[in-house]
């Protein structure tokens, strides 16, 4: 890990995730779209990192969010799942063969990096919202939500590498 | 042997990925089936400080509004007042009047969107405030503390499906029960009117008083929609919460008095 990994990480904790906490219950976009950009931080982690400690982390930033929203367990659950689908299917959805600094719209070009990002922030927002709803009834709605919440989360992502990266670049 | 420690190695990942995922479970289910685990909510000191931060600013660009509902409480205060002291002397005073003393508390965060909702309150340490204590706000019933720490309570909200609150028809007094369906944060299902009975939409529906958590007489909203299904022998009906939850600011906590006698009494007998 050299240091502008760890710049790049800090400010993706900072963006990602401390904005998350006080705006969590009031960022709702027509009823529909409640964003939780915090998952693109376990997403962003070098891949590079120990796949146990992408573990351990994602399963303490999850539970992060669950003691300010009154959910223990319910947001380490799914993002401890996410942290252990991701590798994988990013050799599936990108050439195995990047380097340690990469997981960057400029390094892997826009429709990888949705192919790597977009579905997994599905099924983090799938999967949250059937366990909040205690099964899959009213669907309709659940879908509506997943979705929409699915595109606002990427959108605010998408908005933070923007600004994360340049910073990332410079040599 | 060995190999058996070979394979747990080469599994670790695999292995800690469901230690992790068995530590989350059991703590979404020990936390809806358990009373005052405090530590991992919004009651606990640090978040709870931190929730009022946010909260106090909040509360700041709200004052206009938190100022024009006081105002309206406080008129309605002084009418009852007024009446109270008209008709005292006709009255005898019931027990009731004794049961009940109530706390004020302001509330640093609230949820209503989601499809299990809490409140946080500040409380004043020297209220004593118990998990199971009934709380409402000038409109109407908001919902029953869950856990209490020092200086902060969290609350279980009225939008919380495993919230059941014993109501009565104002009307023809008949006993429902009133329950959110993780729908509708401005409505929730009436339940268990028993179809002989007339229920029309406008109808208030107050608490009963007999789960010993309110008061009998708080509003818990209107009738919005009621329908007489033939093969039901209930009614199928909802109301509009008196509450507003997208801007409650100011709670009551309900202290009751003689609780945990009646209930124990309650239980003596049920058991024999």
């Amino acid at each position: 890990m050299n240091r502008k990994l760890i710049i790049r990480l800090v400010l993706y904790f900072l963006l990602l995730v401390v904005i998350q906490i006080p705006l969590l219950h009031n960022w709702v976009l027509y009823d529909v779209a409640f964003p939780f950009p915090y998952i693109g931080f376990v997403l962003l982690l070098p891949h590079t990192l120990q796949r146990s400690w992408s573990l351990v982390i994602a399963f303490f930033l999850g539970l992060l969010i669950d003691v300010f929203s009154n959910t223990p367990g319910l947001h380490a659950s799914v993002s401890v799942f996410v942290a252990f689908v991701r590798v994988p299917w990013l050799e599936i959805t990108t050439d195995s063969s990047i380097d340690e600094l990469d997981l960057t719209i400029p390094h892997l070009g826009l429709t990888k990096h949705t192919a790597f990002i977009l579905p997994l922030i599905f099924i983090h927002h799938f999967l949250l919202f059937t366990l909040e709803n205690e099964g899959l009834k009213w669907f309709g709605m659940l879908l509506s939500k997943v979705i929409g919440s699915t595109l606002f989360s990427y959108f605010l992502i998408w908005l933070v590498t923007l600004i994360v990266i340049p910073s990332g670049r410079r040599k | 042997m060995l190999q058996l420690l070979d394979f747990l190695y080469r599994q670790r990942i695999f292995l800690l990925f469901l230690l992790l995922e068995g530590i989350s479970f059991w703590l979404i289910i020990s936390y809806n089936y358990r009373y005052n685990t405090y530590f991992l909510n919004s009651s606990n000191r640090i978040t709870g400080e931190i929730s009022e931060t946010f909260g106090n600013i909040q509360d700041f660009l709200n004052l206009q509004r938190a100022n024009k509902e006081l105002a309206e409480e406080n008129l309605i205060l002084r009418s009852a007042l007024a009446n109270q002291a008209r008709e005292s002397r006709r009255e005898i005073e019931t027990a009731d009047s004794a049961l009940f003393t109530l706390a004020l508390a302001n509330v640093v965060n609230a949820s209503h969107r989601k499809a299990q909702n809490f409140l946080t309150l500040r409380l004043d340490p020297s209220d004593s405030i118990r998990p199971g204590m009934g709380v409402i706000s000038s409109k109407g019933v908001v919902g029953t503390v869950k856990s209490v720490s020092k200086h902060f309570a969290t609350v279980v909200s009225l939008l919380h499906p495993r919230l059941l609150v014993s109501g009565r028809v104002e009307r023809n007094d008949a006993l429902a029960t009133v329950q959110w369906n993780g729908q509708n944060p401005l409505e929730a299902e009436l339940k268990y009117v028993p179809r002989h009975l007339e229920l029309n939409t406008g109808d208030r529906v107050v608490t009963s008083g007999f789960d010993s958590t309110y008061p009998a007489g708080v509003l818990i909203g209107v009738v919005s929609v009621s329908e007489l299904k033939r093969e039901n022998p209930f009614y199928t009906a909802r109301i509009r919460l008196a509450t507003d939850f997208t801007s409650v600011k100011t709670v009551y906590v309900i202290k009751v008095k003689g609780k945990t006698e009646k209930k124990n009494l309650e239980e003596e007998v049920f058991n024999e």
